[in-house]
């Protein structure tokens, strides 16, 4: 059916718009170009050999018949050119988080991106202003520090109810959406210039937004402890919404608003 | 007057005299092999240029990862396995 109509729609357009020899003429030109290449200038270091400076690595990818993201042609690159390049990644459809990198100059995941068609090459670095362990794998160690350091689990006063879960209405559910999305990729922070300058005491987005998911949390009871350990200049009031958070952000969630309403909700305690 | 060593030199003096204060806590028996084992680790770069910043700074960090596991009780002690030598810990 929906074939049928694909088809109709094609052939009124040719009707219209296209004469036959057009077409001739574009079948003509895209016959030599048969191989579709692209050029992939990918960041090496290895740590094996520290005194050697990091370079750029170029692979020429043939992308006819290859799937259109980012993340295939580095495993093409990774299966067929040179299997020593190191990169993370694992569920291959934004879910993970692992394969976030810098394409192009913009923080994202490798699986979600599609090969830029327009570009002549490819530009591809780890997540800036982050130590490398290889390649295109970042050093996240610390990034994940702060995250534990917000203690992000459910924190009660009054004991949870014996034999249910802790229940809550639907109303106060719908509260966490935009929040509870998030997959830790770290696009977000290593895209923030305060993250950058500050890394070491600025939580940055990803980790504050987490820190307000559970102030947000109706069943959580520890939110003013919690934004008690905020209280000084450099944990959240780094924050100077830049907002390049929400841009770059894979899951279109917006960490530079919920920073926003974590500063409301201290100014209010 | 200018201090005998860099900065970085002295980080490096510093991580190592962690190590060897880390591995007071160790028991006794397994002590001498795992400072061997630091000292063995430090000596393998010990003719590294010191204007290798960026290797150093690397080592370094490396280093400091490694001390943190170095310092948890449940580390007893180091062996080598008799067949590489070579062996790494990443």
């Amino acid at each position: 059916m929906n074939f049928k109509a694909i088809s109709n729609i094609s052939k009124s357009a040719g009707l219209r718009g296209f004469s036959t020899s057009i077409y001739a003429k574009m079948a003509q030109e895209a016959a030599p170009k048969a191989t579709n290449m692209k050029k992939f200038k990918i960041y090496r270091w290895n740590p094996e050999n520290p005194t050697e400076k990091p370079r750029m690595q170029e692979y020429d990818v043939d992308l006819t018949g290859m799937a259109p993201m980012i993340l295939d042609a580095l495993l093409k690159i990774k299966n067929e050119i040179d299997p020593t390049l190191t990169f993370r990644r694992s569920c291959r459809e934004g879910i993970c988080g692992s394969c976030a990198m810098s394409v192009q100059g913009e923080n994202c995941l490798a699986c979600t991106t599609r090969i830029p068609e327009g570009a002549s090459e490819v530009k591809i670095y780890p997540l800036p202003h982050m130590y490398v362990v290889k390649d295109l794998v970042p050093d996240l160690t610390y990034f994940y520090k702060q995250y534990a350091s917000i203690e992000p689990w459910l924190q009660r006063k009054d004991p949870s109810p014996a034999n249910t879960e802790n229940l809550q209405s639907h109303e106060d559910r719908l509260k966490l959406d935009g929040l509870y999305e998030c997959i830790l990729c770290a696009c977000c922070s290593t895209s923030c210039p305060s993250y950058w300058w500050n890394q070491d005491q600025y939580l940055g987005p990803a980790v504050l937004m987490q820190a307000y998911r559970w102030m947000a949390d109706t069943r959580d009871q520890m939110g003013p402890e919690r934004r008690a350990k905020f209280m000084n200049h450099m944990n959240v009031y780094r924050c100077h919404q830049i907002m390049n958070c929400a841009k770059t952000c894979p899951k279109g969630l917006n960490p530079g608003e919920a920073i926003a309403k974590l500063k409301l909700l201290m100014e209010s305690d | 007057m200018r201090g005998k060593f860099s900065g970085l030199q002295k980080d490096v003096l510093k991580l190592y005299r962690d190590f060897v204060r880390a591995a007071r806590n160790k028991p006794i028996e397994s002590r001498k092999e795992m400072i061997g084992h630091v000292r063995e680790k430090f000596a393998a770069n010990i003719s590294m240029d010191k204007k290798e910043y960026d290797a150093i700074a690397f080592y370094l960090r490396s280093g400091r990862r490694k001390l943190e596991m170095f310092k948890k009780d449940s580390v007893k002690h180091i062996s080598k396995s008799s067949a590489d030598l070579k062996y790494e810990i990443h």
